[in-house]
């Protein structure tokens, strides 16, 4: 079990976070949960409705999606729209080694949002960088 | 390039300068005298308005490229005219319109220099680099003296020393095209055509804008004082030289001292006058120094004479010095305010008051030397009247620095939406009352009830009992709040409906009713009660309630809700009606940071003279979180403070001060084990204190401004950072603005940020270990930061071994759960070891 501090300290290297105050992580840190997966199980299944993000501490994971596959490493957001609009899952995740993550629910995720306006930003430069990356797709190939 | 080119345009411009003015004056002085370069100068007024129309109208319609080429081809044209006028037909006469034609140039050769300076470079640029621009005038105008001194004899004479500047002039026309070829984009670039309207609305900006017209003074004082100066330089060569080759030599060698000296000047003190003292100092130095010259030759004048060689040298002294210091600091500081306008409005600016400011400059010292011939005084009386001029052109000077940096904080600001009251007043605005009160939207019922409660209308009365018994709960509630905001439970019928409506089946009924009773009604008060302690929508119907029908009674129990950190959005609204109960709370101590920031964010909303107080006490309070919560209220309630208030000035030394300590922490610090957590923490300290000091000073100045500007000074462009610099060191001044970068500066290292804002605190260095204890165990309240408190723990194993533990047990309960964990793994690891 990680100490706040070390949470927040794995959290900064997160994209999603980069840009808020520890003192503001700490708050986040405190309501995550820590969960370890063995190579090959399940993380997320696409159509499922969940409501919750994970965090990759450890260990890569494999998105897969209609169009493409990915392989994330440590410090990627998997499933962070569920937590911003929950609609059914668009990709498969797949712990491609064993894998450590954190988890934060819907829920505290809001209410870290609404505490705490500096993680909006955050969110938004994350988005657009996606919305970015999407755009950008049919170009590069 | 950019600095090549423009300043190969002013030395085009010095050599083109020279060549005319050295033969054409020595001519002139010869054949006419020093007296009439009074008409001279009134010929220069009256067509330099002309040029200087003409000009501003070329400005709107085509290119500064093509402007500055046509200008110098004009120029080319008449310099042909005349010489072959002096050459072939031996007509002196024309040595007048060319005299002319000289002090029209010089001005409008700058400002079309000036104007494409301003687009090539930005304003830190200028100011460093402008002086040296414009000092190749001045290698020009020497270069050009002494070769036309030298040349005036083998030549045979001065009469053929203009065609020599009709090269110059063609050097000058390929310079001008050259840059606006290599520059299209800044240059060649055809103006918008502006509708006639914004034309004639920009005119009357500019006649309106007092930076302009300030501008426009200190230039035509500026021109006044210069043409005074060199009229004197003149008359008493004139007087010295009666031969005119003597007298054109006289000139080119004199010419080219002056312009070494300003050569010198420019290139040895100018850069480091203006970056180390402003444009301030800019403006101000010419006029002082002259000034103080002036009134040496003016003793001297009095004690020896005018006709003694020591009043002449004297005189040519104090021309150059104006001309150095003219060419040094004058042109740049005038350049760089003209900064502070809008884009569209520089060029048309400049044009205007350069091209028409030194033409009417000349006019009123033509006019004075008619007048001083007409009374038949001597060079003295012309002195007594330049200082008197320059005396006026310094207190311009300061005048000037004063609207520019007002202008960049205008250009910039933004109108306040000033709130209009609804008057009804008369029988057309109560018709509408009556239509407002009839209509089946309870929005409509609301605005007509709180336009007849204003007018103390005795109708209202019977018009809330009639809607207490309304089937529309909305209309029930509504009748139940107005009753007690406009006094109505004297009335027994009143009162008693509102009794009933305690026990309406509709819960926002009920609460209204109970909220309007409760402070003189036990059971109403508990009705209320219940309901906050209720589920999430009793509690938001609750706060509701009271956010329309405050009362005192309820103030205790809104400052316990304001505790919980997920509190309804509808507590604010509840402690805004409630803030002038709220406002002796905040110097109570014991109550909760976040209801603290509560309570400031609600006095902010309500915004009263007593709350803003209050907010303005607290811009310092011991807990960072509600002095920044304190000066966001005040800033989000439009309150403005003087940016030397105290409560303000201590505001921003104790931000300075804890951004700089950070960084001293941070270099201690640096390579000790387990720190890396409590390094990101103050790191993120210094980050907030740049947010806290911004929004500081955005009560001082136009707030959108400071943030620009510290957006600019984060920038990681050289150019923007430049620009901030400059914008933040004329709206805060110099010493802010460099305790602003060096909070924000993504390019400085610690070191010399630490320096810049070591005038805010001591120079403390502390081991490591020192460091971690004082963040640990923070006995004076300083950073009243958990966070940094955690960091600092985490790192107490390694960097405090021998005292981690008996650190972290006096944490080990802390209300701060990150901080209590982290004490708690601290001593388990320790009881390990």
């Amino acid at each position: 079990m990680l100490l706040a501090v070390e949470r927040v300290a794995l959290l900064r290297h997160v994209d999603l976070f980069a840009q808020t105050p520890g003192r503001v992580l700490a708050g986040i840190a405190r309501v995550l949960e820590e969960t370890a997966y063995s190579e090959g199980t399940v993380l997320m299944e696409a159509g499922a409705v969940e409501d919750w993000l994970f965090v990759i501490v450890e260990g890569d994971v494999e998105v897969v999606r209609e169009d493409r596959r990915v392989r994330m490493g440590p410090g990627s957001v998997v499933g962070e729209m569920a937590v911003l609009d929950p609609q059914p899952r668009s990709a498969t995740v797949t712990a491609a080694t064993p894998v450590q993550a954190f988890r934060l629910r819907k829920a505290a995720f809001d209410q870290a949002l609404r505490m705490r306006p500096e993680i909006a930003a955050g969110v938004i430069t994350e988005l657009v960088r996606r919305l970015r990356e999407s755009h950008e797709q049919p170009s590069a190939r | 390039m950019r600095l090549l080119l423009l300043g190969g345009q002013t030395m085009g411009l010095g050599l083109l300068m020279a060549f005319l003015v050295v033969p054409v004056s020595a001519l002139f002085l010869d054949e006419y005298g020093a007296d009439a370069l009074a008409y001279v100068y009134l010929a220069v007024a009256v067509v330099g308005v002309a040029v200087s129309a003409a000009l501003s109208r070329a400005q709107r319609r085509i290119s500064l490229a093509a402007m500055a080429a046509g200008v110098f081809w004009i120029y080319l044209v008449v310099v042909a005219a005349g010489w072959l006028v002096l050459t072939v037909w031996d007509g002196v006469w024309v040595t007048f319109p060319l005299l002319v034609l000289f002090p029209l140039t010089i001005p409008i050769g700058f400002a079309l220099v000036g104007a494409q300076a301003n687009r090539l470079l930005d304003v830190r640029q200028m100011k460093a680099h402008f002086p040296r621009v414009a000092a190749g005038f001045s290698i020009g105008f020497a270069l050009g003296g002494i070769a036309a001194a030298l040349l005036v004899e083998p030549l045979g004479g001065p009469r053929r020393l203009v065609g020599v500047d009709l090269v110059a002039g063609f050097v000058m026309v390929g310079l001008v095209v050259a840059t606006g070829r290599r520059y299209p984009a800044e240059l060649a670039a055809t103006p918008e055509p502006a509708p006639v309207e914004r034309s004639v609305t920009d005119r009357r900006a500019l006649m309106r804008n007092r930076l302009v017209v300030v501008i426009f003074g200190y230039q035509v004082l500026s021109a006044a004082v210069t043409q005074l100066l060199d009229f004197m330089v003149w008359e008493r060569a004139a007087a010295q030289y009666p031969d005119p080759i003597d007298l054109a030599r006289f000139q080119g060698v004199f010419g080219a001292i002056m312009n070494v000296s300003s050569v010198v000047f420019v290139f040895v003190f100018a850069g480091w006058i203006l970056t180390r003292f402003g444009i301030g100092v800019g403006l101000a130095a010419n006029p002082v120094a002259v000034l103080v010259l002036l009134c040496v030759t003016g003793a001297t004048g009095i004690a020896v004479g005018p006709a003694a060689f020591a009043f002449f040298a004297l005189v040519c002294t104090q021309q150059i010095s104006d001309i150095a210091l003219t060419d040094g600091t004058t042109r740049t500081s005038i350049n760089a305010t003209y900064q502070a306008l809008l884009p569209r409005l520089r060029l048309q600016a400049q044009t205007m008051t350069e091209a028409a400011g030194i033409p009417l400059a000349l006019g009123l010292v033509g006019m004075l030397l008619i007048a001083q011939n007409a009374l038949d005084l001597d060079v003295r009386a012309v002195l007594l009247v330049t200082i008197v001029l320059t005396a006026i052109w310094s207190i311009f000077a300061v005048v000037a620095f004063r609207e520019y940096g007002a202008n960049l904080r205008d250009v910039l600001s933004r109108r306040a939406w000033d709130p209009v009251a609804i008057r009804i007043d008369d029988d057309p605005s109560r018709s509408a009352v009556e239509s407002l009160l009839r209509s089946g939207d309870l929005r409509d019922t609301e605005t007509a009830v709180e336009a007849l409660t204003d007018a103390g209308s005795p109708a209202v009365a019977a018009h809330v009992i009639g809607w207490m018994s309304s089937p529309d709960a909305e209309r029930r509630s509504l009748a139940a709040h107005v009753a007690g905001s406009a006094g109505l439970l004297e009335y027994p019928s009143v009162a008693s409906s509102l009794q009933r409506l305690v026990g309406d089946h509709d819960p926002s009924v009920r609460l209204s009713a109970a909220a309007v009773l409760a402070e003189h009604d036990g059971a109403a008060l508990n009705t209320w009660l219940g309901a906050l302690s209720g589920d999430a929508d009793s509690v938001r119907l609750a706060l509701e309630a009271v956010s329309r029908s405050p009362a005192l009674c309820f103030v205790p129990h809104l400052v316990d809700n304001a505790a919980q950190p997920s509190a309804p959005e509808q507590l604010i609204d509840a402690l805004v009606a409630h803030a002038e109960w709220l406002v002796p709370l905040l110097a109570e101590s014991g109550l909760p940071t976040l209801t603290r920031q509560r309570v400031v964010f609600a006095l902010g909303e309500a915004g009263t003279d007593v709350c803003r107080a209050e907010l303005v006490a607290h811009l310092n309070d011991g807990e960072p979180d509600v002095a920044e919560a304190a000066a966001r209220a005040l800033a989000g309630s439009g309150h403005r403070e003087t940016s030397a208030a105290p409560q303000l000035r201590d505001a921003l030394a104790s931000q300075a001060a804890r951004a700089h300590r950070s960084l001293q922490i941070i270099g201690s610090l640096e390579g000790t084990a387990g720190t890396e957590p409590l390094h990101g923490a103050l790191r993120d300290e210094v980050a907030t204190a740049g947010r806290r000091v911004e929004v500081l000073l955005g009560l001082a100045h136009e707030p959108r401004l400071i943030g620009v500007g510290m957006a600019g000074l984060a920038s990681n462009t050289e150019r923007d950072r430049n620009t901030a610099v400059e914008m933040l060191e004329v709206t805060v001044g110099r010493p802010v603005a460099r305790m602003l970068l060096a909070i924000m500066s993504p390019v400085l290292d610690d070191g010399t940020r630490r320096q810049l804002l070591g005038e805010y605190a001591a120079i403390e260095q502390e081991p490591p270990a020192d460091w971690l204890r004082v963040l640990i165990l923070d006995e004076n309240d300083y950073w009243h930061e958990p966070w940094l408190r955690a960091c600092a723990l985490y790192a107490a194993p390694t960097a405090l071994p021998q005292e981690a533990r008996d650190l972290a047990l006096r944490f080990a309960d802390d209300a701060d759960p990150v901080v209590a964990e982290t004490a708690r793994w601290v001593v388990a690891s320790s009881m390990g070891k």
